[in-house]
């Protein structure tokens, strides 16, 4: 006998990168950037594969003097393919924020929780809180799984926090080659792991978990490798 | 105008998601349901997945024969205007504390496991000291619930899943609309603080009503199903798909022998949660000769037939048919009926703590809705507060 109702589908997860691409990243922190989501894919693909029943949709926007999408089409990640970013610009962090607050209203209620990473070396050099706005305006704006990544030493890390807006969660900070490489591992896998089977939990604040989706965190960086940025 | 009393048939099918068979996790949805004649009750419940929800999937169980045995008590009041207004103004305190109730001493009756000691081990001092002084926490799970008697169609609903009626002409619609805090993977749930208030009660007058009026179907689902498909109007297809079904000679035996399959397929190919379905299905609507066919089909308690007498004061208790994967230590166990012989046990004693009828002096204040129906959130009742027991506590 046939199946009862209409066709079936698994629920979208969509995983969009922010990345800054100001004047500062310039040499090998944006090197660095390009090489590690490059070598983020197949594992990205792995734990897609280890759980079939999110539809893991990838893209990117860059942000520098005005922010834009640097991949528009939510790509499946089988099919996901990583044309390097370029520094230059200052960083008009907000209008990224704008850019996936526009996008997000046009999500369907039965997706994964998005998944937002931005990473910054910066401050904003726009008007920030307008963008945030705008993006915890949005329902799936605030249900996000947001995680921020600070490139050195001079980054904003107060303005990281307010983007990920969860006091329990701390935005991490690379300040050499090898921990951001690992950092952005651990975004495409462990955080995409997450995201890709949240479990159901009440919505009322005074029970247990700050976050709808709880996040393990990374290991530390190696305290035996020196801090270049 | 006298409405007849219609006759009802349920069929339930609950599955383990696939994505819980790939974790190694059992199913943690749970349903029952007790038929007898024009009389139906109906309760589905899903447990939260979170790490530190350890016995939601016992929190669904001890749920849905909550749900059972206080509505059975709400039948017994004869008088439909008194049960419209112990459902109004009391249903939701009633449902939420006594669940709490039975889970507290669930939890008092059961120690810790290993495996939940470990897990609750790796969690903060001060989320360990907060379970410890709400122990029902960790049963934390939805309810939907179904009523049918000769006078009322009642449905309530505290937290995500849906209740889909389908009319005779094949129109779809929700007697309970979405709750906007249901969303992403966050729902309302009976652990919640002050639950009881979080909870959705419609009440639709049968008597007078035309057979148009009256639903030939009513889906009662876990969110698992829904979430399944690409669009809400393919989820919709269900109810048409089924009552089509049901129409068709032996259709409501071929939905029975079917449905876990279907669900497993839906699960597999779509969301990969649980799935629980409940399905009631009006019995004059199905071909004539199916409706003994069903009834003979009962012996393995998924389905029930519905008797052709009406439930009294006098009468045994009706069965009761519960889809449980696997029983729950300590709780009350729902028992099928004793004359079915694929099932064992009997009823057990319900015992609640204060009675439904001890309420009925108290007042009451019910808005119409546009269906003629009188819709409530329990959060908008008049109940004076001080009246009613803190719900967030159990005594």
């Amino acid at each position: 006998m046939v199946r009862p109702g209409g066709e079936l589908a698994t629920r979208p997860l969509h995983f969009i990168w922010l990345l800054d691409c100001s004047g500062s990243m310039t040499g090998n922190k944006i090197g660095t950037l390009n090489h590690a989501i490059r070598e983020a894919i197949p594992h990205m693909r792995r734990v897609a594969d280890d759980n079939p029943n999110a539809s893991v949709l990838v893209r990117a926007i860059t942000f520098s003097s005005g922010a834009k999408w640097h991949i528009t089409h939510p790509t499946p990640i089988d099919q996901f393919t990583w044309n390097d970013v370029q520094a230059g610009g200052v960083t008009d962090m907000g209008r990224a924020l704008l850019l996936v607050a526009d996008e997000f209203q046009h999500l369907g209620e039965r997706g994964l929780p998005p998944v937002l990473v931005l990473i910054s070396d910066g401050q904003p050099t726009d008007d920030f809180n307008r963008g945030l706005e705008a993006l915890m305006a949005q329902p799936w704006g605030k249900k996000a799984v947001r995680i921020a990544i600070g490139v050195g030493q001079d980054t904003d890390m107060d303005v990281l926090q307010k983007f990920i807006g969860n006091p329990e969660m701390t935005p991490l900070q690379a300040n050499n080659v090898e921990t951001l490489v690992n950092y952005i591992k651990w975004a495409s896998t462990v955080v995409l792991q997450a995201a890709s089977a949240p479990p159901s939990q009440p919505v009322d604040p005074t029970t247990i978990s700050t976050t709808n989706v709880p996040i393990p965190m990374p290991a530390t960086p190696d305290p035996n490798v020196s801090d270049v940025w | 105008m006298s409405t007849p009393a219609y006759q009802w048939d349920v069929i339930h099918g609950t599955i383990q998601g696939a994505q819980h068979r790939r974790q190694g996790r059992p199913n943690q949805d749970a349903i029952a349901s007790r038929v007898d004649g024009a009389r139906v009750l109906l309760a589905v419940s899903d447990g939260h997945g979170g790490a530190v929800y350890v016995r939601s999937h016992q929190g669904a169980q001890i749920a849905v024969q909550t749900a059972i045995a206080v509505l059975d008590e709400l039948l017994a009041t004869s008088d439909p205007q008194a049960r419209s207004r112990l459902v109004r103004d009391h249903l939701p305190q009633r449902l939420v504390r006594e669940w709490q109730h039975r889970v507290t001493e669930h939890a008092q009756i059961h120690p810790w496991t290993e495996s939940e000691q470990t897990v609750l081990a790796g969690l903060d001092a001060a989320t360990r000291d907060r379970l410890t002084r709400k122990s029902w926490v960790v049963y934390g799970a939805t309810l939907l619930a179904v009523v049918i008697t000769p006078e009322h169609l009642i449905y309530l609903q505290l937290g995500d899943g849906d209740i889909l009626v389908v009319s005779t002409t094949a129109e779809i619609y929700r007697p309970i609309p979405p709750d906007p805090r249901c969303f992403a993977n966050e729902t309302l749930s009976l652990c919640g603080n002050n639950a009881w208030l979080d909870m959705h009660v419609q009440v639709h007058p049968l008597t007078g009503s035309g057979p148009e009026a009256i639903p030939a179907l009513i889906i009662v689902a876990t969110d698992g199903y829904k979430n399944s498909f690409r669009e809400p109007a393919d989820f919709d297809q269900v109810g048409r798909d089924l009552l089509h079904r049901v129409r068709q000679e032996h259709g409501l035996a071929e939905i029975k022998a079917n449905l876990d399959q279907w669900l497993t397929e839906t699960s597999e190919e779509g969301s990969g949660d649980d799935i629980t379905v409940g399905l009631i299905c009006r019995r004059d609507i199905v071909p004539q000769a199916d409706r003994a066919s069903t009834s003979a089909d009962a012996s393995d308690g998924e389905l029930i037939p519905a008797r052709a007498h009406a439930l009294d004061a006098e009468e045994t208790e009706p069965p009761v048919a519960v889809d449980e994967p696997e029983p729950v230590a300590g709780a009350e166990p729902v028992a099928h009926g004793a004359d079915d012989p694929g099932i064992q046990g009997t009823e057990p004693p319900v015992a609640i703590g204060a009675s439904l009828q001890e309420a009925l002096a108290r007042p009451t204040a019910v808005s119409k809705d546009d269906d003629g129906g009188t819709g409530v959130d329990a959060g908008a009742q008049a109940t004076d507060p001080a009246e009613s027991e803190p719900l967030s506590e159990v005594p």
